[in-house]
């Protein structure tokens, strides 16, 4: 059976050379086109990416002054956080900033404690602790709230966590403030 | 192979037919060796033209990607030296996020103070501003006949609300009591208010 077919294939490609000439040359292309189809696939996909990420280079490297720049800005920015953080361990120096605000601000500083570390930071996985202490000082008005913008400003960076300003006494102008804050220390 | 007859063919037993049809030329005007080579001839012509297309866009396929190659290897240097300076700077950004978490407050002591100074009526005299367990309380006495004190208080509390520097850091305020006191013609009040949470 197949041999006849063979034999009639044979005849035919024997009367028509230019179309089997045609016909295998077809098949040849078909099966290049293919090749071609998969490979230009594969091409595409790489080329996508290699765009990619050629342009996202391109990219960060078009903001590199602009990151360099606002490196140096925050590295200030956490040089200065560093200098300023206190020492727990270090009371006369931590003691010696607040007198050192109530000597410019001219309040009576009454009361001047350092409280334990709070132990919701020990076992926090941060780069600071926070450092609390209370305070009671008296003064007129504008003295008193120059000694509060004075803590709250810096140079060390805190954080009021609780106050109390009252009058000291009805006949006067003189303010007691009852003064809670925390500074940030070194682990 | 079987033949149609033509209109050349001749009359039917006119004489005997010696002729060889299989292998005779055909006499068609269009012969079928013609349609056979010419379709198979356009066959050819149309793959060749897909097969010369996609070489043409795989040429331009690859010549993008040598260019992106190229570049990529030029800026190689450049992009991973920013690389670590963008590695330093998260870091550094992470280091200040961590110091602003821990002593990030509400809002500024001493700018609220100096609000309430700037905002209480002239007949109100406070007494105490204190902040404790998230929220303010003010505590104060009131120099208004009784038919006006509460209408005073209530003004004022209106007025802490409106005003743009008290509102942005708080949005509860609220006066829970007014009291009689024992001096004549003087009412103690207290006014809570709470700060804003800070949005997710």
């Amino acid at each position: 059976m197949n041999n006849k077919l063979l034999a009639q294939l044979g005849q035919l490609a024997q009367r028509y050379p230019f179309c089997t000439a045609c016909i295998v040359l077809s098949l040849l292309l078909a099966g290049a086109s293919q090749w071609l189809r998969l490979d230009t696939g594969e091409l595409e996909t790489r080329q996508h990416d290699r765009a990619a990420e050629g342009d996202r280079m391109l990219k960060i490297i078009a903001r590199g002054s602009q990151l360099r720049a606002e490196l140096a800005t925050v590295h200030a920015a956490s040089q200065r956080i560093t200098e300023n953080l206190v020492v727990e361990k270090n009371i006369p120096e931590n003691f010696w900033y607040f007198y050192k605000i109530e000597q410019d601000t001219q309040v009576k500083l009454t009361e001047l404690l350092q409280r334990p570390a709070l132990l919701q930071d020990a076992g926090a996985t941060t780069t600071y602790k926070r450092v609390p202490f209370s305070l009671k000082l008296a003064g007129p008005f504008r003295a008193v709230i120059a000694y509060l913008q004075r803590v709250e400003s810096g140079p060390r960076f805190g954080r009021i966590d609780g106050f109390q300003l009252q009058r000291q006494d009805p006949t006067t102008d003189k303010l007691v403030l009852q003064l809670d804050v925390e500074l940030l220390g070194f682990p | 192979m079987a033949r149609k007859p033509t209109e050349f063919d001749l009359e039917p037993n006119w004489h005997l037919d010696y002729r060889d049809i299989t292998t005779l030329p055909e006499d068609r005007v269009v012969r079928v060796r013609f349609l056979v080579n010419t379709c198979a001839g356009a066959l050819v012509l149309i793959l060749v033209t897909i097969v010369g297309w996609q070489l043409l866009v795989r040429r331009d396929i690859a010549a993008q990607l040598r260019f992106w190659d190229e570049k990529i290897s030029l800026h190689r240097h450049d992009h991973d030296e920013l690389q670590l300076t963008l590695r330093d700077y998260m870091n550094e950004a992470g280091r200040i996020k961590d110091a602003y978490d821990l002593i990030h407050a509400p809002f500024i002591a001493s700018e609220f103070v100096l609000s309430i100074g700037r905002t209480v009526p002239d007949r109100m005299t406070v007494d105490m501003i204190g902040y404790a367990d998230g929220s303010v309380t003010i505590r104060g006495s009131l120099a208004e006949p009784p038919e006006r004190a509460s209408r005073v208080l209530g003004r004022y509390i209106e007025t802490l609300r409106t005003d743009p520097q008290i509102n942005a850091l708080f949005d509860d305020i609220s006066a829970p009591s007014l009291d009689r006191s024992r001096q004549e013609d003087l009412f103690n009040f207290e006014i809570v208010l709470k700060p804003r949470r800070p949005a997710p």
